[in-house]
């Protein structure tokens, strides 16, 4: 589903992070990626979710090239094809748990089917992960915890092919990192997502099927 | 999704209210300078154009007679004429003084008026009896002075001879009188009339015109015709209408006859008549033949001289072929003297010199001839009306307007006052005499006709035929010009906007930064957007939705505190800024106009600002987990800078060779100059590539510039704010409408 031919990035001032890095992950595959601070990962994963563009190589994501998209096909393939998890929740403080969650039903234009077939979804989800009482509460009202899940349902609401986790449970205590993780895993198994999770949590990672590391430039087995 | 985005918006902007309010106060603070500048500007010029059109009334046009005197009754056949309301007024300057405080107010208008000048001007009768003033508030707030008071007033006498005219006299000087005050008129009863083009309030003394003279016999002339151009006639239009009623007495000019020889004679009530006149009236009539009187200070022939002699110069039988340098005397000098036909004598006068110093010429003459002292020459109405002179009994009475040293008057020299009166004595050709005494004020002392033409028959030829200019007199649409000079004034919208440049530079240099730190607060929030698979344009469009309504929110307040302001600013302009403007009467006006051009102004600087912004902090999302800081290219730097001294080089050398656009190149050089040192201090900071590695940070000072190698607009800014505060100070100390 997902090819990563020879993708290379360097920076200024951190010089080379990606080097000629090759990958490839199939549909419902779970995929878990250490490495040390600074060796690349948050970038990998930039990458692969069209967030960032590598200096060489090609992605290739059901057979297209995603670095020959324009703008507005790159917004699209993030919202359609990518749900994003990050260390931080990155949930808007104006807006309920709900509202928040429903993001990224408002980016593109869909029609109102669609739409509530979204918010059924979101429900479904909600109560499948166990924040459906928080729904009317801002994001300053609830706990990392619970914060890391409303961003696990917005990132899954409009059933994306490829969830790329970047550290989910960098920021939660033993129980929560413990609860999102097997939250994930089970995302993986009962939706089909393909999950690529970056993390120096080795019990996260134990929870994929499959593991890398990152070293030099590199994935490694 | 449109409810969505507005939603969002409006959620957003009262969750981040606090930078929001930053945002709107420095808003309104830009909003509030452009729009106070403007809207002053706006002020003085409608101010400027209310006290002009309030200080003329209904006068559209003046015709001036400078320092002539016509009679008013010119006023009455003007308006037959053309149809227009015209009225005659004498203005003068002069200065008056509270009779009980002694307090005095220098520069004031003296108006002689008649009830015609108040309906004219305020279409109302105000009658000011005689002996009685009416003045203005203004006067009567400076003297502090109430209906009933009594004021001395300093006036020029009435002179048809201007006082540095030869021969004008000495008391004919300054008239002082004691009036009572019967009136204080309001600028609504024309109590601020006034002719002239200042914007200042006159100070303003109306005067019975039959005051101006304490002979109640004698008329009294004016010099001014007030005119409404009711038909919008074109200014020739009035040119025509007054040549064609224009008569000799209008322009101080009059017919006697001479009693001696029946010759009819122009004389003028200035003594000398204009050289156009004189020209005219030679070129009509070739049988007229122009006279040229004046008073020699002595004819002196060897150690023997008779003081204070006419001598005419003129154009007949004895005079001709006379070569300059001969004289011809009649016999009662050539017995005083003792001198006789080819003698020479030497004869002196008075002539005024700059500043009306008096220069006296001497000349010798040989005498050519001797008449008799009772022939057709001795004629005394060849000596024209000194005022000072005719009519005095003795020659002691006499006050020429130079020196008579009475010690040299003699016996016989009374004599011959009293049986010839001015009769001249002697003659020289006019050639000669006007070549000697020819003035400003004319070339000639009378012209004479032949004795078979009657007076009315020449003067009639005359009217209709007079050019009002070679007669003195001047036209002017002095509506249109008080216009223009209320238009062309100092623009203050321009002045306070240039001196309101380092609230303007600091406003935009603040809002730049508060955008900036609006959108710092928002990273998060645009980076979930994004990776949420929102469009560019559409995250773009809300940050600009949402600046662009605290643009406007500031913008609204922003105007209003800018009318605030402009009220304060007049209020400073009529009171503590008096001297820059010169009037007191300034009001607050309000004209939409400044508002809106204030308004998108403002609303387009932000815009412009926030789409700038909006672009390159999304284009620097990119770079936020990267952990990368953007490394400032030194060349780049280097290559403006290099730029910018090769064009500040050019500009300067321009400006050295074209004076005519001198101003604007060393203006344009200014910037930049100002750019080129800008430029050079970001090459010190930029400059460094050791400062983009990791290495040891040894000192504080290699931390700043560490942080700066990074952040040189941080180190750049604060520079700008001082110069532009540094400029603020100095233009204002310099060119500000506060240095008056």
């Amino acid at each position: 589903m997902l090819k990563l031919e020879n993708i290379s990035k360097s920076f200024v001032q951190r010089g080379t992070v990606l080097d000629g890095l090759i990958f490839e992950i199939n549909e419902g595959d779970s995929v878990s990626i250490t490495g040390p601070s600074g060796s690349g990962k948050t970038t990998l994963l930039n990458i692969i979710g069209a967030m960032d563009l590598p200096d060489a190589g090609n992605i290739i994501f059901k057979g297209r090239s995603i670095l020959k998209m324009t703008p507005d096909e790159s917004a699209l393939y993030r919202n359609k094809n990518i749900g994003f998890i990050f260390q931080e929740h990155l949930l808007l403080p104006h807006l309920t748990v709900k509202e928040n969650i429903l993001l990224p039903l408002y980016a593109h234009k869909i029609s109102k089917e669609e739409f509530n077939s979204g918010g059924q979804h979101a429900k479904l989800l909600m109560e499948r992960t166990g924040i459906a009482s928080l729904d009317s509460k801002y994001p300053f009202q609830i706990s990392g915890g619970e914060a890391q899940r409303v961003t696990l349902v917005r990132a899954l609401v409009n059933k994306p092919d490829i969830l790329l986790a970047d550290e989910p449970t960098g920021s939660l205590d033993g129980k929560n990192a413990d609860h999102l993780g097997t939250l994930l895993s089970e995302m993986n198994r009962e939706f089909g997502i393909t999950l690529i999770v970056a993390t120096h949590s080795s019990d996260l990672a134990a929870k994929m099927n499959q593991h890398y590391r990152l070293e030099n430039g590199k994935l490694k087995n | 999704m449109k409810n969505f985005f507005s939603k969002n918006i409006f959620r957003s902007l009262y969750y981040y209210r606090k930078d929001a309010v930053y945002q709107i106060i420095i808003v309104a603070i830009l909003t509030a300078v452009i729009t106070g500048s403007l809207l002053t500007g706006e002020s003085v010029r409608s101010s400027l154009r209310r006290t002009a059109n309030e200080k003329l009334g209904s006068v559209d046009i003046v015709i001036s007679s400078g320092l002539r005197y016509f009679d008013p009754s010119l006023a009455g056949r003007f308006e037959e004429r053309s149809g227009e309301k015209a009225v005659a007024i004498l203005e003068m300057d002069g200065y008056c003084q509270d009779f009980s405080t002694g307090e005095s107010a220098l520069n004031t208008k003296i108006l002689g008026v008649s009830e015609d000048f108040f309906l004219f001007n305020a279409g109302k009768r105000i009658s000011i009896e005689p002996g009685t003033i009416a003045i203005n508030k203004r006067l009567a707030t400076f003297l502090n002075i109430k209906e009933g008071d009594e004021i001395i007033v300093h006036f020029r006498s009435i002179d048809p001879i201007p006082a540095n005219a030869p021969f004008a006299a000495r008391e004919a000087g300054q008239d002082t009188r004691v009036f009572k005050t019967g009136i204080i008129l309001g600028p609504e009863q024309s109590g601020n009339f006034s002719l002239g083009v200042s914007q200042i309030v006159p100070m303003n003394i109306f005067m019975n015109i039959m005051d101006f003279s304490r002979n109640s016999d004698k008329k009294v002339g004016a010099n001014r015709l007030l005119i409404a151009n009711g038909s919008d006639h074109n200014m020739p239009f009035f040119s025509d209408v007054l040549s064609e009623i224009l008569k000799f007495s209008d322009i101080g000019l009059s017919m006697r006859r001479s009693q001696r020889t029946g010759e009819p004679e122009l004389i003028s009530d200035r003594i000398f008549i204009d050289s156009t006149i004189v020209d005219a009236v030679l070129d009509r009539f070739q049988s007229a033949l122009p006279v040229i009187t004046y008073l020699a200070n002595e004819i002196y022939f060897k150690g023997r001289s008779t003081p204070y002699s006419f001598i005419s110069g003129i154009t007949s039988q004895i005079t001709m072929g006379l070569r300059d340098d001969q004289i011809i005397i009649n016999k009662w000098v050539a017995d005083d003297l003792g001198a006789k036909t080819g003698d020479s004598l030497a004869v002196s006068w008075f002539v005024q010199g700059f500043r009306g110093k008096l220069d006296e010429k001497r000349m010798n003459l040989i005498i050519a001839g001797i008449v008799d002292n009772e022939s057709n020459y001795s004629d005394p109405s060849l000596m024209p009306d000194f005022p000072g002179i005719s009519g005095k009994t003795t020659c002691s009475e006499w006050d020429a307007g130079i020196p008579v040293l009475l010690y040299r008057i003699r016996e016989k020299d009374e004599e011959y006052w009293n049986i010839y009166k001015g009769t001249p004595k002697a003659f020289i050709s006019y050639k000669s005499g006007r070549k000697l005494w020819a003035n400003n004020f004319g070339t000639a002392t009378a012209v004479r006709f032949p004795p078979s033409m009657s007076l009315s028959e020449i003067e009639k030829s005359f009217t209709g035929t007079l050019d009002p200019e070679t007669s003195g007199f001047n036209i002017n649409d002095i509506r249109n010009i008080s216009g223009r000079a209320a238009e062309e004034g100092t623009d203050f919208g321009s002045l306070f906007l240039s001196l309101s440049f380092f609230i303007l530079i600091s406003c935009i240099v603040l809002l730049s930064m508060a955008v900036s730190i609006f959108f710092d607060s928002r990273k998060k929030q645009v980076k979930t957007f994004f990776a949420l698979g929102f469009r560019d344009k559409d995250i773009r469009k809300m940050f600009f939705t949402e600046a662009a309504i605290l643009s406007i929110s500031g913008a609204i307040p922003g105007v209003i505190i800018g009318y605030l302001m402009n009220m304060l600013i007049i209020s400073a302009l009529n009171g503590v800024w008096s001297g820059a403007v010169q009037t007191d009467t300034l009001s607050p006006g309000f004209n939409i106009l400044p508002f809106i051009y204030s308004f998108l102004i403002t609303v387009i600087i932000t815009s412009i600002l926030i789409i700038f912004k909006t672009r390159s902090f999304l284009t620097s999302l990119y770079k936020i987990d990267t952990g990368e800081l953007k490394v400032h290219s030194a060349l780049l730097n280097n290559l403006l800078l290099l730029a910018a001294s090769i064009a500040f080089s050019g500009v300067v050398i321009s400006a050295l060779f074209i004076d005519q656009f001198a101003t604007v190149l060393y203006f344009i050089a200014g910037i930049l100059l100002f750019i080129t040192l800008v430029l050079l201090l970001r090459s010190y900071y930029v400059k460094n590539k050791k400062e983009s590695g990791r290495g040891e940070i040894k000192n504080i000072s290699a931390f700043s510039r560490r942080y700066y190698f990074f952040n040189p607009s941080q180190a750049i800014t604060p520079v700008i704010i001082i110069a532009a505060g540094i400029y603020a100070v100095i233009i204002t100390s310099k060119t500000g409408p506060f240095n008056s």
